[in-house]
Parts: structure tokens; C-alpha cells; sequence
């Protein structure tokens, strides 16, 4: 909340006055602009973290101020303010990019709800857009990577009935299939690129998307599942705040289900990097979770 | 210290230059010489067929009908909907088998239309019915074999995977532009990573041969309205390979 | 001549080619020389202790033990008296780190290194056997004969798994000294192909991977499809029933046997190429066949003119991908061919169309490491094993509620009750059997009261399951049915490649009406859909995996309907498994108060002070079952709940 500005774009007195209070108890900045040229300027100098548009301006004009924001600032959160809200303009509002439109009669304090989780998911995409710009340093398409590549192909000379194998290494390499290594397959290779990502898909040990640090593999098997692997597969679950098959926010952990290891007289049994623990019950998972932190 | 996977000399595959001529690993009936006759019987008739034909062609020939989804004559049979099932008899067994994949012997005897055999198919084509409600060719089969109640919760998949379109692409047009993706009840036709294809060439060869197409363009292609300066313009977006083109 | 002289000349002759022909040959024997023990103008070890070093036991710490054995001995000065050696897996599974002493024939379980150093003190040096460690409960507690003499171990006809615990699965040598390779010799020197397939005919051996093919006919069907090309001979290692773990065993304990049996077999064919198809979930079965496949060649019983006959053959190993349909013959040689794991319909059959259109035999691991003791000991040496039909002998996994769980092999025709009382020892903590499973998810389940049937292909046939690899899954009062059911079907429902409609969406729909049952949702006529519906997938589907789907479905119907009927109408689960159906309880007379739920509790359900009987919030419990785990009085229960 701290350091939040709203730009404020409410003609009327009272709405507005009303509304800039309850904003700044609620901890933001607000600035006013009294008509849709300032409003526009506004946007552009002032920087605001997000806006209250009024839409009633006459002539279309409220839609094209929002066009003109959502066109120049495409990550600025808008919401639309109207007296007269109609469903057809709401449709059209919403598909124009506003986060969402309420009509002026609502209570103030539901603005300011509306206000806050806007600004909030807009928080969450800029962190995962930095995460994933980190993460993705690591590119694929460069040179060094692709040598890396054709070098797995060379081994077995470029022949397509290797493909699951250069796949297995190619992921051993890399802990995932990113997109150009398959498309730079299939280009090498000489086969259809569907059949890359048909056998990328089907087969269950290749991810397409990048992995855990660690990857924690819950068996399944029969003799597990008899003696309590599901329940263990939960507690991960929420031990880790994720489902089955993905992997946890910070890259740390990846948790999958696997149907049998083969280990079935030490059932119930989990894999973590390749490391086996047999005879597991629910109480020993935070213990051993903790030594890896 | 882990030992490497040296492989012993390998033959048995040739490289590949084109991306269609792969050595294939089925049934490939334009290679075997059709210089024998097979005699074989057929709900009690005695037909004669060629050596290579399938059960499904010999019956056609001889006027006998079994029903068909996933079977189409430019394409290699690939034997997946299960609607063309017939009981065979041959070498003392029975067996139920699909007819567009299984060659004719000498013979054999073949029933298409025992109780058992309606009892199957109808089952198929209430799990189709069930999967895909929406699709005409799916309608016109539920009606044909009596489907009026379906006990399974309906979804509303406009596809059932025959793979046609898969197999056209590959096999007739020779561009391989679309595939299969996953497996089991996830699998899906699309252009690999669901995004644009870089080589549809927009033959239209797919939707042609699609068995589902028997419904109205709003519903196979998308269309997306684009200003321009020049007014308006309709573009569609291929609902198979998910390219852009216009037109009305 | 007798045998004993032939086998000699035999196994000279196989290692006098090698050494002549391949000069790095030399350098490994040495090395191996010396490991195996054998030191010239030395006295023999007297004693031989073997550590297990199969997965389960190298991840149960069997590494640590083998140092600490070896660093007790040395500072004991015993080295030279005993030989540490890796064993292959002893199949006493779930009580690992195993180690056995021979001559002595005694086998000790659990052991740590603490153990270990024990052990060196008491028995090797003090020459006294360490009771507390030697634990196979069951009929033969109180005197601790030799292993020979245990109900487990008694029972058991080893043929595939010969030379399980005797020998270091990284050594040829090892396995030259226990008549290895020594089939190999016999068939190329003295016997036509026609006469190896013959063998393999008359023995009765049939397909250990499930489908119980006979192998030799098998074979000579193969061997009579012409093919100018070359034929190929391919080993399916892709064991993925989940709870069979007999072909992972045999390939990290034993790789050789599998590679001699592969060279016979190709022999008899006509092959010249060979593929061993693993599955990726077994890293170690991998790195010891691939590293066995190495040694084999610089032995000369593989590659170019093996053992100097003129015959080549070689073998590549190929991993799997995460795909159990794979294990089918027609995905597996697609797999191998690069492509998805999907099934074609058969015919064309793989003896006549195979692996790039070449003729191919595909067998399962158990299957090629019968074939050497075949052609040694002779067909009617094991034609007399079994039954009329189903000849020599089988390996089991004996897992679930089993006292004794681990890797069996027994003649054909064994009952169950021999095999669960008298070998696995019963069901612990004296519950009531109540069902085995066999034959993993294409299989069903055998009702208790019918455990004295034989087990043979045609009888489990005719009980509704299946052979299969070797599953052998023992369930208690404790298991729920349905469960079990829905469990497999889910299975299939996830490995299903797609492509046909009856499993694609007939085995998915049966794993919802299961799921809507087992959660309270089931509905009258329930039972006779699924049996509808798995009557049309098992008739119509293209490939093995969807036409047994329905099995253990509709075995479970068939023997223990009044559980489906149960969960549909009274919505009730009588073995207290189904989650939906159950509700936990503290029973207030039997909780000491001792806290120990409240801190395993994950959400915070259980309360009450302490040494004061607890309490349980309904509105909290996830019913994840961790305070039941932990509870030591029983006082936590789990009943069955009434919905009006």
C-alpha cells in the first residue's frame, strides 16, 4: 500500500472527494485530473500504479481514453466508473482491457477492494515475468546450447530411430525439452516436428517444462499404494503448497507419482534424486524434507 | 564407474532424407504381390478375395456392409474406433478382430452381424455418443444403433481421434504439419506446441477428410474480425493447424 | 565322455578363444582373477560372506555395511580367512541390508554396520552365529537351521534365479564357475538350431511375461519366416505391473543369464541382432546388463564368430520412456524404432513382421534365463517340473501383507495357501486373508477361499485372472475391493496409449463410475454397467492392455459383490479404506493421552491435554490417516459411517 498511486479521473465533486478519501485512509497516493486530456497527460508523467476511469464523458470519448491508456501502458490495472452500467458495455469494457467496471453507485469501500486486488495481481504477473526472465537466462537457441545438441545426434549419426534416446539425453543435459531443442531436433533430424512433440509428450519421463532443483518422485505401485503411498503423495502435496506434476514456486522442488520403482517389500516408497527411502510413514516426510533446505 | 552405452553395430534402419518415406513397421499391403486367390467365407457366403486384401474390403466387394469410422480408402488402415469389429474363425479359434486391419487366409469364416458383435458396437458408439454428443456422424450412429439414453456423464469434445486428418497430412499430403499429442484420454490433435504451423500449406486436406465436419463453418473455424483500413475483414484461424487465412 | 568332461572341454575351449583373440581380455582377467577369490599358491578363503547388492538393499545402506565388514576383518586380521564379496539380490526384500555367510548357509537381515562389526567379532572370528540378526519369522523361529531348511527358502525350485546370492552379478567369472556359458557352448558346438528349438519345445517352456506363449513354437515360427535382411531377437525388460520386480532382479543379479539365453535363441532363429528393452524406472538393471553385455563381449560370446563358430550376434540395450504400455510387443519394437509406444493390431505377428518389418521373437526376461539350465540339464529335466501344461517353474513377487515378502521361484502347480502360509509365512498381525491378486493390472483377484488352487496358466484362467509376470499382491481384511479396483483401473486409465476407442474411453469410464462409488456416489445398476462395459472393452479393444483392463473389475464383482453392493446401497466401506466413507474417531477408553496424534496431525484436528483421552474435529480431518499411523493403543478408529 505503501507508495501506491492511484490517478483518479471523476468529474463530479462529491463521487470524487468521497472516493480520494476513502483512498488516501486506505494508504495510497491520489491524483486527480479533472478531465480526459489531464487524465491522458497524467498517465504519462505522472506514472501512476493504477486507474479509476470515469466513462461517462459523452461521444464515445470514455472508450477511447481507455484505449488511449490501455494502447500506451498495457500493464497499468484500469477500472472503469460509470452511472449508467449496462451489460453490453461492460462486455465491451472488459474486452478493451479495463480490470473490471463498477457502476458509481456502488459503496466506496467495495472500490477500494475492487482497487486493491487489481494492483495485487498486477504485483504477482511483474514477480512471475521477473521469475521467469531469470529462469529463462538459460536459452536454447544460441550456439554453444545447439552444439551441445548436435553433439547428442552425432553420437548415434543423425538416425531418426534414436529419437527417444537423444531426447533422454538431451533432458539429461538440460533437466527439460525446451521448445528450440525440439524444433532444432526435428530440423537436424529431418523429421516431422509433430513427431518430436508426439513422442515428447507420450512419454511420460520427458518434461516439457523445466524442472525442480529436486525432484521428489512418490511411488505408487501396488504394494505402496496398499500400504498408504497415496496418503504420503498428499502430505507432500501440502507440505509442498503443490499438486502432483509441478513444480514449487522458488524451483526447488519438482513432485511427481511414479507407478512402481520396483522396490514393492520396502513399500510405501519415495524417490528424491535418485535417492531411495523405503518404509516411509507420513511423520518421517518433514524430517527429511527439512535436510534439504 | 557407469558403463557407457556403446552401441553394437546397428542396421535395419536407412537414413532418412524426406520426412515421409519411413520404413514402415505394419501391415503395408501394396507391397505383397495380389497374384494369389484367397476363398474364405463371409456370414455363410463363400467370397473369394485376393491375397492382401483386409476382411473389410473383401466384404465390401462381396456387397456385405460393416459399419466404419476411422477407415478411409486413400489412407493406411489404422484399426482404432473398433466399429468394423467381425468374429473370425480360423485355425479352430475364434476371435473378434477389426476387419479394415485383418488380412484374408484361406479359410477363414467371418461373421459381421451376430448379436455379440451389435452388442460391442453399440457399446463403442455409446462411449463415442458420450465423448463427442455434438458431432452429426456421432448423432446419425447413436440413432442407428438405438442409443437413446446414454448412461455416461456427456462431454462435448468436437473430436474423437480417428486420426484421419493425421494420417492425410502425413501420408497423402505429405507435409506432416499436425500430430498426436499425449496419450490416453489426453491425447489430442494439434500442431506441436499448439501454437501456429510453420508448414500447413492450407490445403484444406484435413477438414475435407475429417468425418466430423458434417457441421456448420462457425463451429470448425474460428473466426476473428480484423479493422482495417480498408473496413472490415474476416479472418478465420484453422481450428486443426491453427493458421490465419481469409476469406468468406 | 561324460557331461562333466564335456562341459569342461566346452568352457576351455570358450575362454581359450577369447583369450587368444583379444589381448585387453587378458588384463580383465587378472583383475576379476583375483576378486573371485581364487589366489594362486594361497589357501582358499574359509568362509564367504555376501552383501546384497541389489536396489533395495544398496539403498537401505548395504554399501556402508560391505566398509564396515571389511574394516572389522581387517583390524581382526580375518581378511585373508574371508572373501567380501557384492551378492546378487538373496530376494529377502523388504529386510534389507542382507548378508550371508557361506558355507555356513546362514543368512542375516537388517543388518547395520554397528551389526556388522558384531557379526565379524561373534560369528567369523568367535565362530558363533548372531541369533538376533537372523530373523525369518514364520514356522521355523525357534531353531535357526540352515537357510536350506526355512519354510522360505525350502519351498523354492531355483532355475531362472540359480544363482541368486552366490555370485557377484559383475563378474563373468562367477558365473562361468556355476556352469555359465556352458549351455551356450553345448548349443553351438554340438547342436543344428533346429535341434536348440526342438530342446525348447519339449521343455514346455511357455512365455514368462504373461501371455504364456510356447516359446519354441514361438521360435520356430521365426525361424521359418524368411528374411533375407536378418532377424532380430529382442529381451522385454519393461516389467511395469506395479508390484512385480522379478525381471529387475534377475537383470541386476544375474545379466549373464539373460545375455546366454539371447545367444541360444538367436542361434536357433537365425538373428543376428538383439535389443534388451528396459525400462528407465530401473537405472541399476541398466548399468549392470549394459556393463554384462561389455564383459560378455570381450569374452567372446558376443559380437563377431562368438566362441570362434562363425556365428555373430550382439546386443544393444534401448531405455524406456515412462510408457507401461511398452511392455506390449507391437509399442515395445515401435519404441525401439524411435516412434510413440503404440500398438498395432496383430497379425502381422512379430515372429513374421516385426522390428522394422523383420522377423523378431520377443521374450521376457524370465523367459531367455530359463533357456540355458534348458539346454544344459535338458528338455525332460525340466518337462518334469510343473504341471502337464505349464511346465518348469515361476518367479514371484510376493508383496503386501505378507510376513515373508521377497522374490519366490516355485514348480508350476503349487497352491496358493503353500505359497502364502508355508513360504511368505501368513498375514501379519494375525488378520484374515482375504484376497491375492496376481497378474498385476491385466489380472484379478483370487478369493481367499479359493487359495488352493494350483498355480498354472489354464487354472488362474479359469479363476478370471491371469498369470502374468509374477505379481503375486497378498490382500487382508484391511483392503477394500473397490479400491483395489478403481486403483488398476486409474492405472490403465493414465498408461492407456489412446488410440482405441474401448480403452481410451471405456476403461476412463469405468475409473469414474469406481471413483463415484468409492466415494459414496454409486448407484443402483452401477454393477451391471461396469460389467457391460467391461465385457465390450475386453472384446473390442486393440491390444492386450485394454482387453484386460476389465479384469480386476470384473473379478472383484464376481467374488466380492456384496462389497460393491455395500459402498452403492448402504454407502458404506467394510474394509474402512474409502475415504468419503470413513470416519476417524478417538476412542476415548483406549487413548492414554500421549499427544503423539495431536503432533502428527498435519492440520491441527486432534486436541485434548495431555494423559486426558483426546478429542477429534470432524469439521478439520482430512482423513489422511496419520493419526492412525502413529496411534500405539489403538485408539484411533476408523468406522464406517451411515448415510441416510
Amino acid at each position: 500500500m505503501d507508495g501506491l498511486t492511484v490517478l483518479l479521473f471523476e468529474r463530479q465533486k462529491k463521487p470524487r472527494e468521497r472516493l480520494a478519501k476513502a483512498l488516501v485512509e486506505a494508504g495510497y497516493e491520489v491524483r486527480l485530473a479533472r478531465d480526459a486530456v489531464e487524465a491522458a497527460a497524467a498517465v504519462e508523467t505522472g506514472q501512476p500504479h493504477a486507474v479509476i476511469l470515469d466513462f461517462d464523458l459523452g461521444d464515445g470519448g470514455g472508450m477511447e481514453l481507455l484505449r488511449g491508456i490501455r494502447g500506451s501502458q498495457p500493464d497499468l490495472p484500469v477500472i472503469v466508473e460509470t452511472a449508467d452500467p449496462t451489460v453490453e458495455q461492460a462486455v465491451e469494457v472488459i474486452k478493451r482491457g479495463a480490470y473490471n467496471y463498477v457502476s458509481k453507485a456502488s459503496p466506496v469501500s467495495s472500490i477500494v477492494e475492487i482497487l486493491s486486488h487489481a494492483l495485487e495481481k498486477e504485483r504477482m504477473e511483474v514477480e512471475t515475468r521477473e521469475r521467469a526472465r531469470e529462469r529463462k537466462i538459460r536459452t536454447f537457441d544460441d550456439p554453444a546450447s545447439l552444439a551441445v545438441i548436435d553433439a547428442i545426434l552425432a553420437k548415434h549419426h543423425y538416425s531418426g530411430s534414436m529419437l527417444i534416446s537423444y531426447l533422454q539425453d538431451i533432458q539429461k543435459e538440460l533437466r527439460y525439452l525446451p521448445q528450440e531443442a525440439l524444433r532444432f531436433v526435428a530440423r537436424r533430424l529431418n523429421v516431422p516436428l509433430p513427431r518430436v512433440y508426439g513422442i515428447a509428450t507420450f512419454y511420460k519421463s520427458f518434461s516439457l517444462r523445466p524442472r525442480g532443483e529436486h525432484m521428489i518422485q512418490v511411488c505408487l505401485g501396488t504394494a505402496c499404494h496398499v500400504k498408504g503411498g497415496t496418503n504420503i503423495l498428499e502430505r507432500f502435496e501440502r507440505e509442498l503448497g503443490i499438486k502432483t506434476g509441478d513444480t514449487t514456486y522458488d524451483n526447488r522442488f519438482s513432485l511427481e507419482s511414479v507407478r512402481c520403482v520396483g522396490c514393492c517389500g520396502l513399500a510405501p516408497v519415495f524417490v528424491i534424486d535418485g535417492k531411495f527411502f523405503g518404509k516411509m510413514t507420513q511423520e518421517k516426510i518433514p524430517e527429511i524434507m527439512g535436510k534439504y533446505d | 564407474m557407469k558403463p557407457e552405452n556403446k552401441p553394437a553395430k546397428r542396421r535395419g534402419e536407412k537414413t532418412e532424407n524426406r520426412p515421409v518415406k519411413e520404413p514402415k513397421s505394419g501391415p503395408d499391403r501394396k507391397i505383397v504381390k495380389k497374384s494369389e486367390m484367397v476363398r474364405l467365407t463371409i456370414n455363410g457366403k463363400k467370397v473369394n478375395a485376393l491375397k492382401g486384401d483386409t476382411v473389410l474390403e473383401a466384404a465390401r466387394e462381396a456387397g456385405i456392409e460393416i459399419p466404419t469410422l476411422c477407415h478411409h480408402e486413400a489412407l493406411i488402415p489404422t484399426g482404432s474406433c473398433r466399429l468394423c469389429v467381425v468374429e473370425v474363425t480360423a485355425g479352430g479359434r475364434t476371435r473378434t478382430m477389426a476387419s479394415c486391419v485383418t488380412p484374408v487366409a484361406d479359410g477363414m469364416r467371418v461373421a459381421t452381424d451376430t448379436p455379440r458383435l451389435k452388442r460391442i458396437r453399440r457399446m463403442v458408439v455409446i462411449l463415442l455418443e458420450a465423448r463427442c454428443p455434438n458431432i452429426a456422424i456421432i448423432k446419425k450412429l447413436a440413432r442407428d444403433f438405438g442409443v437413446r439414453k446414454n448412461p455416461f456423464p456427456k462431454d462435448d469434445e468436437d473430436c474423437f481421434l480417428c486420426g484421419m486428418c493425421v494420417r492425410a497430412c502425413l501420408e497423402i499430403v505429405g507435409v506432416g504439419a499436425i500430430g498426436i499429442a499425449n496419450r490416453g484420454p489426453e491425447s489430442e490433435v494439434v500442431p506441436p506446441f499448439s501454437v501456429e504451423s510453420g508448414v500447413c500449406i492450407g490445403c484444406g486436406t484435413c477438414a475435407a477428410i475429417c468425418p466430423a465436419r458434417t457441421f456448420t463453418l462457425e463451429k470448425v473455424f474460428r473466426r476473428r474480425s480484423m479493422h482495417t483500413a480498408g473496413g472490415v475483414e474476416s479472418v478465420f484461424r484453422c481450428k486443426v493447424c491453427e493458421s490465419h487465412y481469409t476469406g468468406t | 565322455m561324460t557331461d562333466k568332461t564335456r562341459r569342461k572341454r566346452a568352457v576351455r575351449k570358450a575362454t581359450k578363444g577369447a583369450r587368444v583373440k583379444k589381448a585387453p581380455a587378458k588384463k580383465v582377467r587378472r583383475g576379476t582373477h583375483r576378486k573371485a577369490g581364487a589366489r594362486a599358491g594361497k589357501a582358499p578363503a574359509r568362509r564367504t560372506v555376501s552383501v546384497c547388492f541389489g536396489t533395495c538393499c544398496v539403498q537401505n545402506g548395504a554399501r556402508d555395511v560391505k566398509a564396515a565388514l571389511e574394516e572389522a576383518l581387517r583390524a581382526r586380521k580375518l581378511k585373508s580367512g574371508v572373501r567380501v564379496m557384492n551378492g546378487s539380490c538373496s530376494a529377502l526384500c523388504d529386510r534389507g541390508p542382507v548378508v550371508r555367510v557361506e558355507p555356513d548357509g546362514v543368512v542375516y537381515t537388517r543388518v547395520t554396520p554397528a551389526d556388522a562389526v558384531e557379526m565379524t567379532e561373534s560369528h567369523l572370528a568367535g565362530g558363533k552365529v548372531v541369533k538376533r540378526l537372523q530373523a525369518l519369522e514364520g514356522p521355523a523361529l525357534e531353531s535357526m537351521p540352515p537357510v536350506a531348511d526355512v519354510g522360505f527358502f525350502r519351498e523354492q525350485v531355483l532355475v531362472a534365479m540359480r544363482n541368486r546370492g552366490r555370485i557377484d552379478p559383475d563378474s563373468i567369472e562367477a558365473y562361468i564357475a556355476n556352469d555359465g556359458y556352458a549351455a551356450l557352448a553345448r548349443a553351438l558346438t554340438e547342436l543344428t538350431p533346429e535341434k536348440i528349438i526342438s530342446e525348447v519345445k519339449a521343455s514346455g517352456l511357455r512365455g514368462r511375461g504373461g501371455g504364456g506363449f510356447p516359446t519354441g513354437l514361438k521360435w520356430e515360427i521365426c525361424r521359418n519366416s524368411p528374411s533375407p535382411d536378418g532377424k532380430y531377437v529382442v529381451c522385454n525388460a519393461d516389467e511395469g505391473d506395479p508390484g512385480a520386480f522379478m525381471d529387475r532382479s534377475l537383470l541386476e543379479s544375474d545379466p549373464h543369464s539373460v545375455i546366454e539365453g539371447m545367444v541360444i535363441g538367436a542361434r536357433g532363429i537365425g538373428a543376428d541382432e538383439g535389443y534388451v528393452y528396459v525400462r528407465e524406472e530401473y537405472p541399476l538393471a541398466c548399468e549392470r546388463i549394459l556393463r554384462a553385455i561389455e564383459t560378455a563381449r570381450e569374452y567372446g560370446f558376443l559380437g563377431e564368430d562368438v566362441l570362434g563358430t562363425g556365428f555373430s550376434f550382439d546386443i544393444n540395450v534401448v531405455r524406456g520412456a515412462g510408457a507401461f504400455v511398452c511392455g506390449e510387443e507391437t509399442a515395445l519394437m515401435a519404441s525401439i524404432e524411435g516412434k510413440e509406444g503404440r500398438p498395432r493390431p496383430r497379425p502381422p505377428f512379430p515372429a513374421e513382421c516385426g522390428l522394422w518389418g523383420k522377423p523378431t521373437n520377443i521374450n521376457n526376461v524370465e523367459t531367455w534365463a530359463n533357456v540355458a539350465p534348458i539346454i544344459l540339464r535338458g528338455s525332460g529335466w525340466y518337462a518334469s517340473l510343473g504341471t502337464a501344461h505349464s511346465k518348469g517353474t515361476k518367479v514371484f513377487a510376493l508383496v503386501g501383507k505378507i510376513v515373508n515378502a521377497g522374490l519366490i521361484e516355485v514348480p508350476m502347480g503349487i497352491t496358493l495357501r503353500k505359497i502364502i502360509y508355508d513360504i511368505g509365512g501368513g498375514v501379519p498381525r494375525g488378520k484374515e486373508l482375504k484376497a491375492v491378486q496376481t497378474g498385476g493390472p491385466s489380472g484379478g483377484c483370487i478369493p481367499a477361499s479359493m487359495i488352493d488352487i494350483p498355480v498354472d496358466y489354464e487354472e488362474l484362467a479359469r479363476a478370471g485372472s491371469i498369470m502374468g509376470s509374477g505379481g503375486l499382491i497378498v490382500m487382508d481384511e484391511d483392503t477394500c475391493m473397490v479400491d483395489v479396483a478403481r486403483y488398476f483401473v486409474a492405472f490403465l486409465e493414465e498408461e492407456s496409449c489412446g488410440k482405441c476407442t474401448p480403452c481410451r474411453e471405456g476403461v476412463r469410464r469405468m475409473r469414474e463410475i469406481l471413483t463415484r462409488i468409492t466415494e459414496g456416489d454409486g448407484e443402483p445398476g452401477d454393477i451391471d454397467l461396469l460389467t457391460e462395459l467391461g465385457m465390450a472393452i475386453k472384446e473390442a479393444s486393440l491390444c492386450g492392455l485394454g482387453a484386460t483392463a476389465p479384469n480386476p473389475v470384473l473379478t472383484t464383482i464376481r467374488y466380492f459383490e456384496d462389497e460393491y453392493r455395500a459402498h452403492i446401497y448402504d454407502k458404506r466401506c467394510p474394509a474402512r479404506v474409502c475415504k468419503a466413507l470413513i470416519v476417524y474417531r478417538v476412542v476415548p477408553d483406549k487413548c492414554t493421552g500421549c499427544q503423539r496424534c495431536v503432533r502428527a496431525c498435519p492440520v491441527g484436528a486432534i486436541s485434548g491435554p495431555r494423559s486426558q483421552p483426546h478429542n477429534l474435529d470432524q469439521t478439520k480431518c482430512i482423513k489422511c490417516g496419520a493419526c492412525y499411523e502413529v496411534c500405539k493403543f489403538d485408539a484411533i478408529a476408523g468406522d464406517a459411517i451411515y448415510i441416510e
